[in-house]
C-alpha cells in the first residue's frame, strides 16, 4: 500500500512536469509566431501612414504652388486646374519671381505640414526648385520620419506639381 | 498504517493538483490563442483599411485624383455626383464601407453597415485648412 501511494505520488509528479513542458513549448512557440506577424502588422502600419502622408503632401504642394502664384501677382482667387495667361505673364515679368514663389511656397507648405503631421511623424523640407516654361513646376524634397517604439523609418523622396497655363 | 494513510492522501492531493494545473494551462493557453488570433485578425483588417484609402485617394476620375476631387468638393461644393463617383471606386475593394470627412457622410454601402476597422488621413484644401477623411470597413 506504502508503495503504491509513493509510484501514484511519482507518476503524478512526473505527469505535471511533462504536461507543463509540452503545454509552455507551443505557448513559446506560438507566442514568437504571433510576436513576428505583430511586428509586420506594425511596420505595415508604418509604410501605409508614410504613403498616405506623401499622397497629402503631393497635394499640399500642388495648393501651395497656387495659392503662392495668386499672392505673388495679387490675384483674386483663381482655379485650381491652371493659372490665367494674364497671370502667367505678370509672373514671369519680374525678374526674382522664383526667388520670391520659392519663398510664398515653402511659408504655404510650412502651414499645411504643421496641420498635416499625425502622432509619431515627423516631416521635413529640402530644397524647392522651380522650373517654368510654358507653365510652372515645382519639385521639392521631402523627408517624413515615423519613430514609435516598435518601428523606425525615414522616407526621403520628391513630390512634383506641375501648373499648366490656360 | 498511518505511514500508508498519509502516503495515499499525499498521492490524492498531488493527483488533483496535476488536474487543476492541466485544466489551468488548457484553458489559459485557449484563451490566449483566441485573444491573439483576435488581434492578428483586427491589425490585418485595420491595414487593410489604410491600404483601401491609399488605392481610393490614388485612383484618378477623368484625369483627377480622388483626393483632390474630394477637396475641391469639400472647399468649393463641386462634384454633384460625388457618391457615384466614389461608390464606384470603393465598391471594387469593399462590399461593406462608409466613407466620410469630418462628420459628413460621403459615400456607403446600401445594406451593410461598416464595422470597427477604420483608416484616417488628413487631407490638404485649396484653402489651406486640412480635414480628416475616414473609411470604415467591414
Amino acid at each position: 500500500m506504502k508503495g503504491t501511494g509513493v509510484e501514484v505520488a511519482a507518476i503524478a509528479i512526473l505527469a505535471t512536469v511533462m504536461v507543463t513542458g509540452i503545454v509552455m513549448a507551443n505557448l513559446v512557440y506560438r507566442i514568437k509566431d504571433v510576436m513576428m506577424s505583430s511586428e509586420e502588422s506594425f511596420i505595415l502600419e508604418a509604410i501605409n501612414r508614410i504613403e498616405l502622408l506623401k499622397l497629402s503632401l503631393t497635394q499640399s504642394l500642388l495648393y501651395s504652388t497656387y495659392n503662392s502664384i495668386y499672392r505673388y501677382t495679387n490675384s483674386a482667387d483663381g482655379s485650381y486646374d491652371c493659372i490665367s495667361n494674364k497671370v502667367y505673364k505678370e509672373m514671369i515679368s519680374k525678374s526674382d519671381y522664383k526667388e520670391e514663389l520659392d519663398n510664398l511656397i515653402m511659408e504655404e507648405m510650412s502651414a499645411y505640414s504643421e496641420k498635416l503631421e499625425m502622432e509619431n511623424t515627423t516631416i521635413k523640407f529640402g530644397k524647392l526648385k522651380i522650373e517654368g516654361d510654358g507653365g510652372l513646376e515645382t519639385i521639392l524634397e521631402i523627408s517624413i520620419l515615423f519613430d514609435s517604439n516598435l518601428v523606425d523609418l525615414e522616407d526621403k523622396f520628391d513630390v512634383k506639381s506641375k501648373i499648366e497655363v490656360c | 498504517m498511518g505511514m500508508n494513510k498519509g502516503f495515499i492522501i499525499l498521492s490524492f492531493i498531488l493527483i488533483i493538483i496535476t488536474i487543476a494545473l492541466i485544466i489551468v494551462i488548457v484553458v489559459s493557453s485557449f484563451f490566449l490563442r483566441i485573444h491573439l488570433v483576435e488581434i492578428l485578425e483586427y491589425e490585418q483588417r485595420y491595414n487593410n483599411a489604410q491600404l483601401g484609402l491609399i488605392s481610393l485617394l490614388s485612383s484618378t476620375h477623368e484625369n483627377k485624383k480622388i483626393i483632390e476631387i474630394i477637396a475641391e468638393y469639400e472647399a468649393f461644393g463641386r462634384y454633384d455626383n460625388i457618391e457615384e463617383i466614389l461608390t464606384n471606386k470603393i465598391s471594387k475593394f469593399s462590399n461593406c464601407y462608409s466613407l466620410s470627412i469630418q462628420d459628413k457622410t460621403l459615400a456607403k454601402s446600401a445594406e451593410c453597415e461598416p464595422g470597427m476597422y477604420v483608416a484616417r488621413v488628413k487631407i490638404p484644401l485649396p484653402n489651406g485648412e486640412v480635414k480628416i477623411l475616414r473609411l470604415v470597413m467591414e
